[in-house]
């Protein structure tokens, strides 16, 4: 991978991590379109996730120090309720993780005519959320389960994640807001966690490492990831998903036809 | 300009200055740990490189890499002074 490669795959990392495009999805069509080998994706792919870990934390970061300070009262109150229901909605994805982990990979090994099928789920799914009727409910922990398990299946490259769960979240009749904080905090626990293990366990150093490439994708999918986050709550909030849907419903088009 | 103000707080955007000088801090550790990841590949395919599973880089890279990242959270999350 050279350095126009890592800013363009960092960017796209960084956007479609928050829009409701799938950002494995686009990884994927844009290691095709670049021709990138996989000889080094993991650890680009574990540094431009960590790089959007990084932006969700700069903009909910009074949320979460609000949230922390809430935690450490030991007390169950409003904050430790809320941070158990992020740790309840995390237990579908590590199910996933630790069971299914080598099925899942070998998913994401260019097969564009999968990733162009779920794309078009993406699409369904967010066009469904976009024209149902709105609610003010709050998150429960049933809902919040619910919500983890649309998280878990979101694994599947080409299924948006934040699509996914915000879609679930807002046909479960939830608050917009509520709902889009939580998708993007949600995703904070099982990242650090799975990013940490692969990290420790050496599995990022078996492969040559450039420098320069890392970089420029950390920095392009940071800056980017700020930007999109932002951009992101806003358009949740306005309900304006059904954009997305179109969008995820021609590239997953593409994706079919080009494969 | 109030409305500007009330998105400002929502999304929690800026941070103070002594923030991004950690995240810099931050940044440059991620760099060394890079630095020490770096390497490992050989010119020749039939040729081993035994230096793709040093100490170097298997373990003190990647120690100093999470290390890295973990002050960057720090530093975000630092309340800046008044």
């Amino acid at each position: 991978m050279n350095e126009f490669q890592a800013l363009i795959l960092g960017l796209v990392q960084g956007l479609t991590e928050f829009l409701p495009v799938s950002s494995s999805g686009h990884l994927e069509l844009g290691h095709a379109i670049l021709g990138v080998e996989n000889d080094n994706n993991l650890l680009f792919a574990v540094v431009v996730h960590f790089a959007t870990v990084l932006s969700t934390i700069v903009v909910f970061r009074k949320d979460i120090a609000a949230l922390l300070a809430g935690v450490f009262k030991f007390t169950w109150n409003d904050q430790s309720k809320y941070v158990a229901k992020l740790l309840f909605s995390a237990v579908p994805v590590l199910i996933v993780g630790l069971f299914f982990k080598d099925q899942v990979e070998q998913l994401f090994d260019g097969w564009l005519v999968f990733v162009g099928c779920m794309l078009i789920l993406t699409a369904l799914l967010l066009a469904f959320a976009n024209f149902s009727k709105p609610g003010e409910g709050q998150i429960s922990f049933k809902h919040a389960f619910i919500i983890g398990i649309a998280q878990a299946i979101a694994v599947l490259p080409g299924l948006s994640r934040s699509g996914a769960t915000i879609a679930t979240g807002l046909i479960l009749k939830n608050n917009k807001s509520g709902i889009a904080r939580f998708s993007f905090l949600m995703v904070l626990i099982p990242i650090i966690g799975a990013f940490s293990l692969d990290i420790l366990k050496g599995g990022l150093s078996e492969s040559e490492v450039n420098l320069m490439p890392l970089l420029i994708g950390f920095i392009s999918a940071f800056i980017s990831g700020l930007l999109a986050c932002s951009w992101m709550i806003k358009i949740v909030r306005n309900g304006k998903l059904i954009y997305f849907a179109i969008y995820c419903f021609v590239i997953g088009l593409i994706a079919i036809f080009a494969a | 300009m109030a409305k500007k103000d009330t998105e400002t707080q929502e999304t929690g955007f800026a941070l103070g200055k002594e923030n991004y000088r950690l995240m810099a801090i931050g940044f440059a550790i991620i760099v060394f740990g890079f630095i020490l990841m770096a390497g490992g590949g050989s010119d020749n395919p039939e040729v081993f490189n035994p230096g793709i599973f040093s100490f170097r880089r298997i373990t003190l890279a990647p120690i100093i890499l999470l290390i890295g990242f973990v002050f960057e959270i720090y530093a975000i999350m630092k309340k800046p002074k008044a």
